[in-house]
């Protein structure tokens, strides 16, 4: 049977449920979908504080041995994320594990977590898929940009959890401090591991990687934490990382596992209802690529003709179902398979109108890709050209054989034809229909 | 040297420390942690208990509208609201040379306002204390630390000073209930307007 908490209340969780080995943590939430909410975990150790860079679960941490942070997609108008907890596997020196909601740039862009709907936190037995307990967050936040759901902590020898529902106005710095994290946006003197390369020497302002740092407050840490305390300048990439003009590119970062699943997604607004003169119907935009294979094999990867492409075999892209009318919040994911990179010489992200009224500007597309332990690397389609019904988003290079560049174009053409030529593949465009 | 008590513990005052008459039973507690949300305001009382463990009537109840009970043995230094910085957030003073010989036991507690407007409980206050002072030394004679197990408890019992022969005993309670200071004075025998 399910309990229902407040703000506040505290509820056993292993102790009423002696069979819990394997939880989840989920929280859901209704907003707007200008706001980017993102949703963390903190594995805390005694002190209430992190040990190091691992102990923040999030996008771009997205697991440890214990716990799984997963994006659940298919939410209308909101957010679910997840949290797969195996309780039993929790090192002993971890007492907490706080989950946390925050808003990316809620500051600059007013706003804050009282914009938020319905929003709850349950958890759930994974291995009956029953519910334990649920904490509607209601309408508890005024100011706050990043909100502690809920703790997860140790009782006892019990496993209990706290509805905390608080939070800063600070954002994730102020989040971070609490839990033992400084973030400093200065840039850190070391190069960071991620390359930032702007081919066209462009003005735009370096992307800034903020460095972490376990606080002062953890001055005398016991012996076994030393290392850990006092090694290099951890390195979380907490920002999203936006390729802003034409030309700017990026690396991805590769680690000792090799590059991985590269995944890119096109989402974008929907804008429906509206005044008398508002469209219906909206418009369907359509992700795609081009790819070009080391071994002279070259096509296309596109919902069109039901070229959905493979993961494993070539040409090692893949794209995901099609979303018709852009409600599906998780919009279109093409990925690519990382652990081929030597296989792959280019690929072309695109996207299209194939449905409704070529209004970029209305769509207001973006595309996010993301690739683990790397941060998000964010193209807006914010340049617009109404007339062309297609648009190059970013060119995907294969360098040295062991990374992608990654490239922001977003130039529109009128057809598959005019863009194939602009970047020389030398595809045979015939009309298709899906 | 301060004694730390868990919950639940008794100890001797009077016996352990002779010429011990005024005490400082401080208080506190942190709240406001997270930013956004409403303040808090926490109330110390104090309950003056007969035989039957009832209080009987105004001078047994002190609290933040009658800071002085007992015939003067008891006082409430001052309502705090906020709850801000380290050290006490409240204080009351006993005078046990001076408590009424039909009063055998008093109560402390600690009390959320206007809990049901705010949405609060104990389980948002964290790192709760009481502690007991020599008033003529301002020696600390002990401290108890109510952990950090509060749910939706709006009032707690932090502990009490009981009569034994002719001492005077100290338990650390932390118990918890809901309702608030209203619920608290009708367990007591109190009817709160």
């Amino acid at each position: 049977m399910s309990t229902q908490v407040v703000k506040g209340q505290k509820a056993d969780l292993t102790k009423s449920n002696p069979g819990l080995h394997h939880m989840i943590a989920e929280i859901a939430w209704h907003a707007p979908s200008s706001m980017e909410i993102d949703a963390s975990a903190f594995l805390l150790g005694s002190e209430g504080k992190v040990r190091g860079d691992d102990d923040l679960i999030f996008y771009n941490n997205p697991s440890t041995s214990y716990i799984r942070y997963k994006d659940v997609p298919g939410q209308a108008s909101g957010g679910l994320r997840q949290f797969e907890v195996e309780l039993d596997k929790i090192p002993p020196d971890i007492m907490r594990i706080a989950f946390t909601l925050t808003l990316y740039d809620g500051e600059n862009r007013k706003q804050s977590f009282s914009q938020m709907s319905e929003a709850h936190c349950r958890i759930l037995n994974q291995a009956t898929g029953s519910e334990i307990l649920r904490c509607n967050l209601g309408s508890h936040f005024s100011v706050e940009t990043a909100v502690v759901v809920g703790e997860l902590y140790r009782y006892s020898g019990e496993w209990k959890f706290s509805a905390i529902v608080a939070g800063f106005d600070g954002g994730l710095q102020a989040l971070c401090s609490n839990y033992g994290i400084e973030v400093s946006e200065e840039p850190p003197p070391a190069p960071p591991k991620t390359e930032m390369t702007e081919r066209k020497g462009t003005q735009t302002e370096a992307p800034v990687i903020p460095v972490i740092q376990p606080t002062a407050g953890s001055a005398a840490p016991p012996s076994g934490r030393q290392e850990i305390s006092s090694s290099a300048p951890l390195n979380l990439n907490l920002k999203k990382i936006e390729l802003k003009k034409k030309g700017d590119s990026i690396n991805l970062k590769k680690s000792a596992a090799g590059l991985g699943e590269v995944l890119v997604n096109l989402n974008w607004n929907q804008k429906q209802g509206g005044g008398l003169f508002s469209r219906k119907g909206g418009v369907d935009l359509d992700l795609a690529c081009l790819y070009e294979l080391k071994n002279g094999h070259k096509g296309v990867v596109q919902a069109l003709g039901n070229a959905f492409g493979h993961f494993q075999q070539p040409p090692f892209v893949m794209l995901d179902g099609d979303d018709r009318t852009g409600s599906v919040t998780s919009g279109e994911n093409l990925r690519i398979n990382g652990s081929k990179v030597a296989e792959i010489q280019r690929i072309l992200i695109f996207a299209f109108i194939y449905k409704g009224v070529t209004h970029w500007s209305e769509a207001d597309g973006v595309v996010t890709i993301t690739q683990g332990g790397g941060p998000d690397i964010i193209v807006h389609l914010d340049e617009h050209n109404n007339r062309k019904g297609m648009c190059a988003i970013a060119m995907v290079q294969n360098v040295g054989n062991e990374t992608f560049s990654i490239e922001r174009l977003v130039q529109y053409f009128s057809g598959h034809r005019e863009m194939d030529q602009a970047y020389g593949w030398g595809l045979q465009w015939v009309a298709g229909s899906k | 040297m301060t004694i730390s008590l868990s919950k639940g513990q008794r100890i001797d005052l009077t016996k352990t420390n002779p010429g011990l008459t005024k005490v400082v039973v401080g208080l506190g507690w942190d709240t406001n942690k997270y930013s956004g949300g409403k303040d808090f305001d926490l109330d110390a009382s104090a309950f003056l208990l007969h035989e039957d463990g009832k209080a009987k009537g105004e001078d047994d109840f002190v609290f933040y509208n009658n800071p002085s009970g007992g015939s003067g043995s008891v006082t409430h230094t001052g309502d705090n609201r906020t709850g801000e910085g380290d050290g006490d957030d409240e204080q009351i003073l006993v005078d046990f040379s001076k408590v009424p010989a039909n009063i055998q036991r008093i109560g402390i507690t600690v009390t959320i306002y206007d809990y049901e407007a705010r949405v609060q409980n104990f389980g948002q206050v964290s790192n709760a204390f009481v502690r007991v002072v020599d008033a003529s030394s301002d020696r600390e004679i002990l401290r108890f630390d109510l952990g950090e197990d509060f749910s939706t408890e709006t009032a707690v019992v932090f502990c009490e000073f009981y009569r034994h022969g002719a001492d005077w005993k100290f338990q650390a309670v932390g118990s918890g209930f809901a309702g608030g200071l209203s619920a608290l004075c009708r367990n007591y025998g109190l009817d709160a307007q």
